[in-house]
């Protein structure tokens, strides 16, 4: 029932009476369980690469055999002959070739129909459910990795570098760039590349204290925490073998070089977040969509090459994520405006190697004319908390017990 | 009564007076409590006008300040009226049209660099404003006005529309929230960034109608998706008209159908939905207020006293100056326990300390790139929702560049001429006591060390942590 209260009140002079229980506070409250005895795998890294704007999951994993995808896409369909094939009805978009040895060695799983009920279509909205793995309209103060990472802190080796390093500088940093690691009282980082990181923290010079005002503690931990992940960073960097594969020039491929370094010079990082930018292909989609896909797969072909050189491939999980999945019809601007269910990737050595869950289908699509939902992004996250880092997701993502945990490793 | 009895009773009347008077000044850590929460830090003139009011006086002294224009002229190209500068534009694509592409290419190259040039200049100009001002409270209005209803340059593309909108602020930056809703639809900024030219009745584009829910109103949490789709039906039909430059309404493209918005059943349009909404919800009010007891309050919000003071904002019909003048004479405001608790934006952090410690101004465009290191690019926000702001600021990206700017601006302490700086330094490393006064809201974290002279510990008071706080 909605409020009415002060708008009857309104006239009368009683206005300072106050209205219990008017519940503003609804992000707050979230409870931290113990850990679970058998413990946090601190030792072993979930890479999260944030497909930014929403990427378009209909032309990622394609439905090449549907005569439905033709109709609803007449200028933006990948023809058949150009889609790389995994069976006879799905195949990824031929700019994902580099992920092809991957998906041949059974290092790749492609997770299929990824959505939530009552489905959100505003970027921020959307990545915020993602980010917090909230239900559609619960807000949540913090990270979804931020709460796992909290839950196992008690346990949390004292020489680890980070609980989570967020790589690159974007605007929405100042927003909200630590994505799912946003909550208090955790070890992040947010850097461009370590060397840069060092030399500033150094420059800056911080300073043992403590303070009673909170703001100010905060500020003063934030600075201890510059410091001491620098010094750490140096020392890693110092004892770590260069990497002999070559990365493609971009952000995210120099992103993901420095991840690489770092996992392959020992550095205990449960979490690593990297973003790219410019999925939101409302117009002019075709080549746009094809040079992010590329650089996608050609950056995480090249990080999986790395890790596997430097033998540390058995040591990391990388998953992909976005806030939505687009429209399933095209637009009148050669694009696709934002939609619903997506697809997303799962990669490691440990990887099912295989696509999981169920394609949704075009022949019935949402009220919206989207593609439904077959299975909620939080079991995806309860299999990556669970199987992977061996901590309670029941605990820590909400309703997670309703939700079948998709066969992501083997 | 005799002449004398009733002189000893006239003075103890007036010493009593007195008395009263001098325990309801204000001190000076609250007058620089108060200038830094609803201004850029606090100088020593500032300080001085507020000394001998009370709470109230000095309130109803920096609202009665307040402007709804600007002190300095915008850039030249500003002076162009929106009609003017549609019809140029359009005349300029069109004369684009018969070239070949690759002179066509050219000739949009040179305008997204004029449009850039301008841009960086409006910045700048914003910040000379907010430099230079002598009412901080307009200026910080006006920003929480942009992070409120937000538009990116990048995407409008078209600076003038942006300072078009950043006039828009102003004229109601203390004035009526209502009204500045009302405007939004026709504002031609956030008419193309939240593309609502595509909002048409058979087509409609929900972009507007949920920010208008989400952010604009009664906020996250209190609209279903069926309100946004309802509200958009609502909203639709304006295009650009390039006679006015201006969002007109356009009936065949306008859904005249029913509604349901809120529960609210009727044949609504733009006007109409945004009226519901400011008559009939109480969380319009309630959102509203909690933002700004946020920017000027606490980021802990206190349900309570939210609540007391947005049903004052309701019944004040939206008007800003009563609200701000509730918030800003509460209890809570003014709390001691409350001092310092508070994060400085980034422009707050550059413009308070370049207008207490008189850094020079010159030149005005370092100011916007510098915001842009710390997370602040005016003008441009990083999406929609504008700054998350408070404690968000203090990242460990945030924090490092905020002292990397800092040790920039004060790269030669000498630079800092205000003539009471140069009164504190002729005290050398003691006169820093002066500066602590004014610049900090609580203790440093750090011993100063004031052997080294004045300007090491200026730099020193500059870069200790609790200098971030407000």
């Amino acid at each position: 029932m909605r409020r009415r209260a002060f708008i009857q009140l309104c006239g009368a002079t009683a206005l300072g009476a106050m209205i219990p229980g008017f519940d503003l506070s609804a992000a707050e409250g979230d409870t931290t369980p113990a850990p679970r005895p058998d413990g946090f795998a601190w030792k072993k890294t979930v890479v999260l690469l944030e497909l930014r704007g929403g990427n378009d999951g209909l032309n990622t994993v394609i439905p090449y055999a549907d005569r439905a995808y033709r109709r609803l896409r007449p200028k933006l369909a990948i023809p058949a002959d150009q889609v790389l094939k995994l069976d006879a009805q799905l195949g990824f978009h031929p700019a994902l070739k580099a992920l092809m040895p991957a998906w041949k060695d059974g290092d790749c799983a492609a997770v299929l129909g990824l959505g939530y009920e009552h489905p959100n279509r505003s970027h921020f909205r959307g990545i915020d459910i993602w980010n917090t793995g909230s239900k559609s309209e619960e807000l949540l103060g913090d990270g979804w990795l931020a709460r796992v990472l909290r839950a196992s802190l008690p346990g949390a080796p004292a020489d680890r570098l980070a609980d989570g390093i967020v790589l690159g500088f974007d605007k929405t940093m100042a927003y909200g760039g630590f994505g799912p690691l946003l909550g208090d009282g955790l070890r992040t980082i947010i850097m461009n590349a370590p060397q840069d990181y060092i030399q500033r923290a150094r420059a800056m010079g911080a300073q043992p204290g403590t303070a009673a005002n909170p703001a100010l503690g905060r500020i003063l931990d934030v600075e201890h925490t510059i410091a001491d992940s620098a010094e750490a960073m140096q020392g890693l960097i110092d004892h770590a073998p260069p990497l002999k594969t070559v990365f493609p020039k971009s952000s995210l491929g120099s992103g993901l070089e420095t991840v690489a370094r770092l996992i392959a010079a020992g550095a205990v990082v449960p979490v690593f977040k990297l973003a790219i930018d410019g999925f939101d292909t409302h117009a002019d989609q075709l080549g746009r969509h094809a040079a992010l896909l590329t650089d996608v797969g050609d950056s995480l072909a090249a990080f999986r090459a790395a890790l596997q050189a430097t033998g540390s491939w058995d040591r990391c999980v990388v998953a992909t994520y976005s806030e939505f999945g687009r429209r399933a019809a095209e637009n009148g601007s050669n694009g696709t405006d934002h939609g619903a269910a997506g697809s997303a990737f799962v990669l490691g050595s440990q990887a099912s190697g295989r696509m999981v869950g169920e394609f949704p289908g075009l022949e019935k699509l949402d009220d919206d004319d989207n593609l439904l939902a077959t299975s909620d992004f939080r079991g995806l996250y309860s299999a990556i908390v669970e199987d992977w880092l061996g901590a309670d997701a029941d605990a820590l993502i909400p309703d997670a017990r309703r939700f079948a945990r998709p066969k992501i490793l083997r | 009564m005799d002449m004398a009895a009733f002189r000893v009773l006239a003075v103890l009347a007036a010493l009593l007076l007195l008395m009263t008077r001098n325990l309801e000044a204000l001190e000076i850590a609250e007058s620089r409590h108060l200038l830094a929460r609803t201004g850029f830090g606090a100088t020593p003139a500032e300080v001085a006008d507020l000394q001998a009011l009370t709470r109230e006086q000095a309130v109803d002294a920096l609202l009665a300040r307040t402007k709804a224009f600007s002190r300095w002229g915008t850039p030249k190209w500003c002076e162009v009226s929106l009609a003017e500068n549609a019809k140029a534009r359009q005349k300029e694509y069109d004369s684009w049209k018969d070239l070949p592409q690759a002179e066509r290419d050219k000739k949009s190259q040179e305008r997204e660099r004029i449009d850039r040039v301008r841009g960086a200049e409006l910045k700048a100009w914003w910040y000379h404003e907010m430099l230079t001002t002598d009412t901080p409270l307009t200026e910080r209005m006006v920003l929480f006005w942009h992070n409120h209803f937000t538009s990116q340059l990048e995407t409008v593309r078209d600076p003038l529309l942006m300072h078009e909108q950043n006039r828009l602020f102003r004229a109601h930056a203390l004035g009526n929230y209502a009204d500045l809703l009302k405007a939004m639809p026709l504002d031609p900024a956030m008419f193309i960034y939240l593309d609502s030219n595509s909002n048409v009745a058979d087509r409609p584009n929900e972009n507007f109608a949920r920010e208008v829910m989400e952010l604009f109103t009664v906020g996250e949490g209190f609209y279903t998706e069926k309100d946004i789709k309802e509200a958009a039906r609502s909203f639709s039909g304006y295009q650009f008209d390039p006679a006015t430059g201006r969002p007109v309404r356009m009936e065949q493209y306008h859904d005249g159908g029913r509604k349901l918005v809120l529960g609210h059943k009727g044949v609504f349009d733009a006007d109409e939905v945004m009226r519901i909404l400011l008559e009939r919800e109480e969380r319009v009010a309630i959102h509203l207020t909690e933002k700004l007891w946020q920017e000027f309050v606490d980021e802990r919000i206190d349900d309570q006293e939210v609540y007391r003071l947005a049903a004052v904002f309701y019944k004040a019909k939206y008007e800003m100056k009563p609200l701000m003048r509730a918030l800003l004479t509460s209890d809570a405001f003014w709390d001691p326990a409350r001092r310092g608790i508070l994060v400085k934006s980034p422009v707050e952090l550059l413009c308070g300390t370049m207008r207490s410690l008189g850094l020079p101004a010159e030149p005005v465009d370092r100011l916007p790139a510098w915001g842009r290191r710390l997370g602040q690019d005016v003008l441009d926000p990083p999406n929609v929702k504008g700054w998350k702001g408070g404690a968000a600021w203090i990242s460990t990206y945030g924090l490092l560049a905020r002292t990397e700017v800092l040790d920039e601006l004060l790269a030669d302490p000498a630079k800092a001429a205000a003539p009471w700086i140069v009164d504190a330094r002729k005290s050398g490393g003691e006169g820093i006591d002066a500066v602590l006064r004014l610049v900090m809201a609580v203790a440093p974290a750090r011993p100063i060390d004031r052997a080294k002279g004045f300007d090491a510990a200026l730099r020193q008071v500059i870069r200790d942590p609790a200098y971030n706080l407000k």
